[in-house]
């Protein structure tokens, strides 16, 4: 049973979205951090 | 050495001057902050979330990640990057546990702390042999990832490049300790995300999905087969693999403990969901390698040829950055974790139990460079692929993974059921390492060592109390004019009896 062509181009666009994601998410936890006071 | 430079070596050397004063400046920077050897070895014990997330993702990020991903996509193809993805399933299980050994042992430094309060000394130090052991195959394994990079990109030779790799992450653990590692890492994280997005994209641009399918399809149709039987096992292989390694090393236990309270499990399940896809987006790389007609003299450096072979100059750029922020934010959190692992359970415990703060700080830089000087001479031998010596280490971290887990949850394990859990789950792993596959190994250490913890748990069952993990802090460490410290947070313990 082998990937087809569209479960592999949904797998990928998943893992690129994702990590889209990943840098505003961390940016955004970086500046409530520091309103905070909490960055370290 | 290998093919023609496909970076020129002058703006390779450029990156790596440039990227080396930046590491290093802001290593010098944060350490100004560290007052103590508290300070310097888990930063205060206040890091927020999203500097914790962001650590504990780029830890995770190694060059493995972005090498070894690419390389075990061209060999076991969608298994090998979706297998090599669930070593997330490790930092998500890590979650509970990171909150768990906050509350148990909020003055605690060392994942050897737990081992040696919960099962004793025998068992505190088979954990210690294997932890190190697992340690300088790490480290082994991204200072070689370093030297070959280098040399795969520029032509810059092998040597060269894994020296100064190497000696720069030395250099700036040593000046900032934990702060400048996770500092550090904050800034290693975004480059790594965004570089490898952009990556993605230009293959996708460039190649395309359909054309990558087709090919695989004519030259390589084992590598879009799903049951694949040797991949499906390195699947579950490399999940044990990940769960053992993030279970039992201290680099992890260490930011459990200098996270502010509340942030452990909340930064440990964010970082394994973003962490999660980047191995696919670096895999996918790989599995273009047949469409483009690439020679690849070695497996793990497909992913570097791919990307300067499609992208030219930029690309060539783009990767080496990526895999130099990956290399850095690992050993980093590398160097400066086992340092404090071997400056606690070994300096202290075994050899100074009434070491002062200053003489444990001066001890914390002397491992980090002995650590760097011995990782660089096992690194001129140059040994296997960085795949196979990882996974070897996975014979014998998997065999940690239940005495931990019930260690921390279950008060009826007892000392000798971990302990031989341990021993026979490693040995168990390295001769199906050795007699049958690297892909099978993680996995009898991790079954063997789970029977003997059940069995022994439910046939033996222990009373433990966890009170006995909370050792007493000090009321004051001394500095060495006997003068007391401002903080005190530093535990005193006894001496392990023989």
């Amino acid at each position: 049973m082998h990937i087809s062509v569209s479960a592999l181009t949904i797998l990928v666009w998943i893992a690129l979205l994702v990590s889209c994601i990943a840098p505003i998410a961390l940016l955004t936890l970086f500046v409530r951090d520091r309103k905070g006071g909490t960055v370290w | 050495m290998v093919n023609e430079a496909i970076l020129d070596p002058g703006i390779a050397a450029i990156l790596l001057v440039a990227f080396s004063v930046l590491w290093v400046f802001l290593g010098w920077w944060w350490g100004r902050a560290a007052k103590d050897v508290e300070d310097y070895m888990l930063a205060g014990r206040k890091v927020g979330l999203a500097l914790g997330t962001a650590t504990a993702m780029a830890t995770w990020v190694t060059s493995n990640t972005t090498m070894v991903a690419p390389q075990l996509a061209l060999q076991m193809g969608i298994w090998g990057m979706v297998g090599y993805s669930l070593g997330s399933v490790g930092l998500i299980l890590f979650a509970p546990m990171a909150r768990r050994i906050r509350n148990l042992m909020p003055t605690g430094f060392t994942s050897g702390d737990f081992i040696r309060l919960r099962y004793g000394n025998f068992a505190w130090r088979v954990f210690l042999l294997i932890s190190l052991f697992y340690a300088m195959g790490w480290l082994v394994s991204l200072g070689m990832a370093g030297g070959i990079l280098i040399q795969a990109l520029s032509g810059i030779e092998y040597w060269i490049g894994m020296t100064v790799i190497l000696g720069i992450c030395v250099l700036y653990t040593l000046l900032g300790g934990l702060r400048a590692v996770i500092g550090t890492d904050f800034i290693q994280t975004l480059i790594i995300i965004i570089g490898i997005v952009v990556l993605g994209f230009m293959v996708i641009d460039k190649v395309g999905f359909d054309d990558v399918h087709a090919r695989l399809t004519t030259e390589r149709p084992e590598l879009l087969n799903l049951l694949m039987p040797a991949a499906i096992m390195f699947l579950f292989n490399n999940l044990l693999f990940g769960v053992g390694e993030i279970f039992h090393s201290n680099v992890w236990w260490s930011r459990a403990f200098a996270f502010r309270p509340g942030v452990g499990f909340k930064a440990y399940l964010i970082a394994g969901l973003f962490w999660a896809p980047i191995p696919i987006a670096a895999g996918f790389v790989a599995l273009a390698a047949p469409e483009i007609g690439i020679n690849v003299p070695r497996p793990d450096m497909v992913g570097p040829l791919v990307a300067a072979n499609l992208l030219g100059t930029a690309g060539a750029i783009l990767v080496f950055i990526i895999v130099f922020s990956a290399l850095a934010s690992s050993l980093d959190s590398l160097l400066a974790a086992t340092s404090d692992l071997i400056v606690e359970d070994i300096y202290r415990k075994h050899l100074r139990p009434s070491a002062t703060s200053p003489m444990l700080r001066r001890a914390a830089s002397a491992v980090i460079l002995i650590l760097g000087g011995i990782t660089w001479i096992l690194c001129i031998l140059n040994l296997a692929t960085l795949a196979s010596l990882l996974h070897f280490t996975g014979a014998f971290v998997a065999s940690t993974i239940w005495p931990i887990a019930a260690g921390l949850f279950w008060k009826r394990t007892n000392k000798k059921g971990a302990t031989w859990a341990m021993i026979l789950g490693t040995v168990a792993g390295v001769l199906a390492y050795r007699y049958i596959g690297f892909y099978v190994a993680a996995l009898f250490g991790a079954s063997v060592s789970m029977v003997i913890v059940l069995l022994t748990t439910l046939l033996r069952p222990g009373t433990f109390d966890w009170k006995d993990l909370k050792e007493a802090a000090p009321e004051g460490l001394e500095d060495d004019d006997g003068d007391p410290n401002a903080s005190s947070s530093i535990r005193t313990s006894t001496s392990p009896s023989a």
